[in-house]
């Protein structure tokens, strides 16, 4: 009775162990693969024309790169991402923005934003899973 | 015969010789540096190094937080210990004399030995989160030291051998004299220890209070001596540190001897 | 009557044995139901776990592994060698082996540093092989070993290790295991030499984890304090015969 015990607990003990060791290497690459795959690139920029009154009102026109989103993309709201550590690792979010747009228009249909977006933000292109304000991505591109 | 005492003297050198690696090692990081904490409790600040005596120890002495954890401490004595002794004492009572199966629950009483004091401390915080008294730590301790008392009493009480039961009835003795005669006197040095073990036990808990409050700053009532010197080791106070630990050693030590000194002249 | 006393018996039994079932339970349990959630967010969530864990079993193996022949040689000469101061020495190592760690750390943090060893594995592993709790333990079991065996032994050879090996590990097998599961239990444990003497995240241990585990997200309590205790769980239903039989035979003076 007692062999068999400890023959049990032996087999428990390596059990354990191996489960524990494949965890040290794989946990992390399952909990990426469980993640949705995102494509990501930098806002756009669009020329703009401003329409800017001097102090002595002078009226001058001047066009100048904006961040720019396309129209399609403001219907739904654009993820942004950033990243942030948690539990000792560095990991990637995004969050849910509706950011705010001028009048103008690019001739390719995007909008200029006002605040929202900045400079350099990368925003999702593609998405494997469908995505929430705050969830973790893992970025392919 | 010369050469027979050669050989004994050589064999006697290397006994000697095999305590050497553990005593190499426990001076080199116990002693040495307990000398350190010594000198450090008699200077008055790391960088200036002026011998400044007692000065430390009346300091510490007159702290109201040293004899806050002090009297804390001593009150965890005051009443755990009693409470672990005779628990232990009932229930290895049952186990060495009493049913079968109840034997098997054994296990129950060593467990809480053998785990983690980590994996425990926060289960009985929920538990007991909405009560402030002290008792939550007084169960703590009497859960994880009855244990290691019940094993040794057992131990004890199965180790008297039945044969001067035997001896003791055939003279007629009646039940309860047997119990007074014999039992009592054999299991008395380990009682001794229990107990012994146990206080010392009470002074090393400071682990399972600091888990359980989870903070450097538990209530009043909880509040003992490791606290006091754990937040001047924090503080880099070592001054006052050094004069703790060695005031608390002086205390424990002066504990140890007068129970072995007792031990001693009761086996006289 | 005895009825009664069994009827107690249990119930006791079952009180002390709550803690641990609690634990375990409430690692299954989130938002009012069972689940693998809280191991979900343990597991696969909070990846500086495992080198935690791992050093957790590395500290306490190489502890406990290293320690066991210093102890037995110790052990071994506070029995056989005969001197002046014996008896002293060996109260001393029982007075060390009393002292509440807050007494020692102190000591410890300023010889590691001294020597270096602060923020390394072996500033955390060596003090503990030199705790005097093995030493002390181990000679009250040797007290019991039969002497003849070592005379005849010594017969045979001069050799102080061959002698150890041959004639009294055998009769201390039992006791062996008893002080590596106390021992490996004590190392396991540790947690404020991990928090006072390590600095990097890396190198901490699990008991740590645990201690801090309000800091990260998720509900990784309660599994972590499950995983936590299972190897030293093991390892004592391995020796728990062992164990037995090894505490009767010890007692102290």
């Amino acid at each position: 009775m007692k062999i068999i015990a400890k023959k049990t607990t032996l087999i428990f003990t390596v059990l354990f162990f191996a489960i524990m060791l494949f965890l040290t290497f794989f946990a992390e690459s399952i909990h990426i693969s469980s993640l949705p795959q995102v494509e990501a690139a930098r806002a756009e920029t669009r020329r703009f024309s401003v329409t800017a009154v001097s102090a002595d009102g002078e009226v001058a026109q001047y066009s100048s790169e904006k961040t720019a989103v396309s129209e399609k993309m403001l219907g739904e709201g654009i993820f942004v991402v950033y990243t942030a550590e948690k539990n000792g690792t560095k990991r990637s979010f995004v969050r849910l923005v509706f950011p705010e747009v001028g009048e103008s228009r690019s001739d390719d249909g995007y909008r200029e934003v006002i605040s929202g977006i900045n400079y350099g933000d990368r925003i999702i292109m593609s998405t494997s899973k469908e995505l929430y304000d705050g969830c973790e991505v893992n970025v392919i591109k | 015969m010369k050469s027979i005492q050669k050989k004994r003297l050589k064999w006697n050198t290397k006994c000697v010789l095999c305590l050497l690696p553990s005593l190499l090692g426990t001076l080199a990081f116990f002693v040495a540096p307990f000398i350190r904490v010594i000198y450090y409790s008699l200077i008055d600040n790391q960088f200036r190094k002026n011998f400044v005596g007692f000065d430390n120890y009346i300091d510490t002495l007159a702290n109201e937080y040293f004899l806050l954890a002090l009297k804390n401490s001593l009150l965890l004595i005051v009443i755990c210990v009693p409470i672990v002794v005779i628990l232990a004492l009932a229930v290895s009572l049952v186990l060495s004399y009493g049913i079968r199966w109840v034997r098997k629950t054994r296990a129950a009483f060593v467990l809480p030995l053998v785990i983690p004091t980590a994996s425990i401390a926060l289960i009985w915080h929920s538990v007991f989160a909405s009560d402030t008294s002290v008792l939550p730590v007084y169960l703590l301790f009497i859960w994880k030291n009855t244990g290691i008392c019940v094993v040794l009493l057992t131990a004890a009480f199965t180790s008297i051998d039945p044969s001067l039961f035997e001896a003791a009835k055939l003279d007629g003795a009646g039940s309860f004299t047997l119990h007074k005669k014999i039992t009592v006197p054999m299991v008395m040095p380990t009682v001794f220890f229990v107990s012994l073990l146990t206080i010392v036990n009470s002074f090393k808990i400071f682990k399972e209070i600091y888990l359980y409050y989870g903070t450097n700053y538990p209530p009043d009532h909880s509040y003992t001596l490791q606290y006091y010197m754990n937040n001047n080791f924090l503080k880099l106070d070592y001054q006052s540190l050094a004069a703790s630990a060695v005031l608390t050693s002086v205390l424990i030590f002066g504990i140890v001897m007068a129970g072995m000194a007792l031990q001693r002249r009761y086996r006289q | 009557m005895k009825k009664l006393i069994g009827i107690i018996f249990a119930v006791l039994s079952a009180v002390f044995l709550l803690p641990v079932a609690a634990t375990v339970f409430l690692s299954f349990y989130s938002e009012g139901g069972l689940t693998l959630e809280c191991y979900n967010d343990l597991l696969f969530d909070c990846f500086v776990f495992y080198p935690m864990f791992w050093n957790s079993v590395l500290y306490a193996a190489a502890i406990t592994l290293i320690q066991l022949p210093v102890v037995i040689l110790c052990a071994f000469g506070f029995t056989w060698a005969k001197f002046k101061g014996k008896g002293i020495l060996f109260i001393f190592y029982i007075v060390l082996m009393m002292m509440p760690l807050q007494v020692t750390i102190l000591p410890n943090y300023i010889g590691l540093r001294d020597m270096g060893l602060i923020n390394t594995q072996w500033g955390i592993i060596l003090p503990m092989i030199f705790s005097p709790f093995g030493a002390v333990v181990m000679h009250q079991y040797m007290k019991g070993t039969d002497s003849s065996v070592i005379e005849a032994a010594r017969l045979e050879t001069n050799s102080v290790f061959r002698v150890i090996l041959v004639s009294v590990i055998p009769q201390l097998r039992v006791c062996i295991f008893a002080v590596v599961l106390f021992v490996f239990a004590e190392s396991w444990n540790m947690v404020e030499q991990p928090m006072l003497f390590l600095n990097d995240k890396g190198l901490k241990t699990m008991s740590v984890f645990i201690s801090e585990s309000g800091s990260y997200a998720g509900a990784v309590l309660f599994p972590a304090a499950v995983i936590f205790l299972i190897p030293v769980l093991l390892l004592y239903l391995f020796f728990s015969d062992s164990l037995e039989k090894g505490l009767t035979l010890g007692e102290l003076s």
